[in-house]
Parts: structure tokens; sequence; C-alpha cells
């Protein structure tokens, strides 16, 4: 059957100019994405875009990054930001907060270890990605914005039972 | 557990296919794509000319294309077919030939399936 009881997951990453995010319906099918930018780095209006995405979407999960986890690098105001987040949608939806373990379980090893990696396994198995997959970043060079599109898709894909990268059923046209 | 889906899922399809608003809209015959960004969201309904042409843009049934709309319709119609239902059953000339043929195609009615649901 079609994924019709397929929880609707919101995955959000914040980053410095704004907030990327991604809508699953089931690991398979990807409903919407994007990168919703703020102007500047501000957290009262990242609230409201990500109150704005849970109104159009209302999704059954909210998935974004565990900043209190091992390994994990969010400045101080994202950390804020996220806590923000957890704290005011929490009632409404269900908040999932993903590890960067989870994130790098989502597919093999050792594409997943890096960011990059990441977002060419997921640019290749969802191929409207393609064109919002970022150039190989140099060390001279800021982090792309669309990054933020793949990091929100991973916390997406982590919110579901954990099954080989081979095991996914192939993509649903959507 | 059901999940409830997305009153329509133009913007998914339109963006599948890498097309614009713009491109839509002039698929539709349409004269910009402010229409096509209030279907997406959900701000207003396209009639039914305008269904049947995102049928043929897209190639899905217009029961996936508006997937959650398609779902509340089927709900208060077999809602209403249930009380129609028990409506005629309680009559007396519940056994008719006639009757009996409006109680089945009701029955059918309550116990339909979403239609959209489709082998992954």
């Amino acid at each position: 059957m079609r994924n019709q009881s397929a929880p609707r997951v919101l995955a959000v990453d914040p980053f410095s100019r704004g907030v990327g995010f991604a809508v699953v319906e089931g690991p398979a099918r990807l409903v919407d994405w994007g990168i919703r930018t703020t102007g500047r780095a501000d957290n009262a209006k990242a609230l409201h875009v990500i109150a704005k995405l849970i109104d159009r979407f209302r999704p059954d999960v909210l998935a974004f990054e565990d900043w209190d986890s091992d390994g994990s690098r969010r400045c101080g105001r994202v950390q804020t930001l996220l806590d923000r987040i957890a704290a005011t949608e929490g009632p409404r939806v269900l908040v999932r907060l993903i590890t960067r373990r989870q994130i790098r379980a989502i597919g093999p090893l050792p594409q997943t270890s890096t960011k990059r990696g990441r977002a060419c396994l997921l640019a290749e198995r969802f191929l409207e990605l393609q064109p919002f997959l970022p150039p190989s970043r140099k060390p001279w060079m800021p982090e792309d914005d669309r990054m933020a599109i793949f990091d929100a898709l991973g916390f997406a894909l982590a919110c579901f039972p954990k099954k080989t990268w081979e095991d996914l059923p192939e993509q649903t046209p959507p | 557990m059901a999940h409830q889906r997305l009153q329509n899922y133009l913007r998914t399809h339109r963006r599948h296919h890498s097309l614009s608003q713009a491109e839509v809209a002039t698929l539709l015959g349409a004269a910009s794509g402010t229409k096509v960004s209030r279907y997406e969201n959900f701000a207003r309904m396209p009639g039914a000319l305008t269904v049947f042409a995102l049928e043929i843009v897209f190639n899905q049934p217009a029961s996936e294309l508006f997937a959650g709309n398609y779902q509340a319709i089927r709900l208060a119609v077999q809602e209403r077919a249930r009380s129609m239902e028990e409506e005629l059953n309680s009559q007396p000339n519940a056994q008719d030939r006639t009757t009996l043929r409006k109680l089945e195609l009701l029955r059918s009615i309550v116990e339909l399936k979403p239609s959209s649901a489709r082998p992954s």
C-alpha cells in the first residue's frame, strides 16, 4: 500500500541567515524542501518561520539536531534557538532530537561521516534535490546555505526505523 | 494509525518535475503563476476543469493530487451514506428491490477504501 499511514516529519536546520527545512512522509516520499531566510542571525524571526512551516505542513513529528549530544557543534545562538523551538512547539507537535550518531546511521559509512558525503547520497536518492547540491567546499569557503536542506532531510530520515540504505524502498514518485 | 494528508500535493509534484509556477500556469491556460501559488498554499481550491488539467499535467489522479481534500470529502460522504442507510433500514419497505439496490450502493460507499492506495 501507498504510505497512507506514514507520519509526516518536518525537519529544520537553522543556520546563520535562516532555516533549512525538509518534509517527508515516510522514508521514501519527499514532500517539500527549501530555505527560509531571515536576513541575519535572528532567533525571533527564525522561530516565526518555523511556526509558519508547522502551520502549513501540520507535521506529526518535528525533528532537529540534538544540540546537547556528543559532537554537536552548534553555536550558542542556535543552541538557544533549538531550546526555544522545543519549548514553544513541544506542546503542539511531537519533537524528536536527532544526535550526530543517528545522522551518520542514515546511510552506509564512510559516505555519511561527512556532510558533503551525506548530501551526495541524499541527492542520488532524491533526484529532485540534485540542483540544490552545493559545490565541494574548499577550506577557505563558508558553508553553503543549501547544505541546511540536506542536513534537515538527514534529520527527517533519521526519524524512521533503521534499515540499511539498500533495504529502503525506492523513492516513491510524489 | 492513519495520518491526515496535506490538502494537496501540487507543490510536491511541480517541484519533482522542476517546473515553475508560471510554467504550470501556462499549461493550465492561466495568465500568471499567482493562481498556482494560491492552490499550492491552500488559499484557493481549483475548479473541476482545472483539476482535470492538473491531472493531465502531472499524470496523477485527482484523489492523489488533492489527497487531503479527497480524504475529508470521502469521510463526509461516508458519514452521510451511513445515516441514509440507517434511515432506509428503518423504513417499512426496506425489503423492496429498489431499496435493496440503494442499500447495496450505500454499503459500498460506507466500506469504500481510499482509492489513491496503490502498490509502492
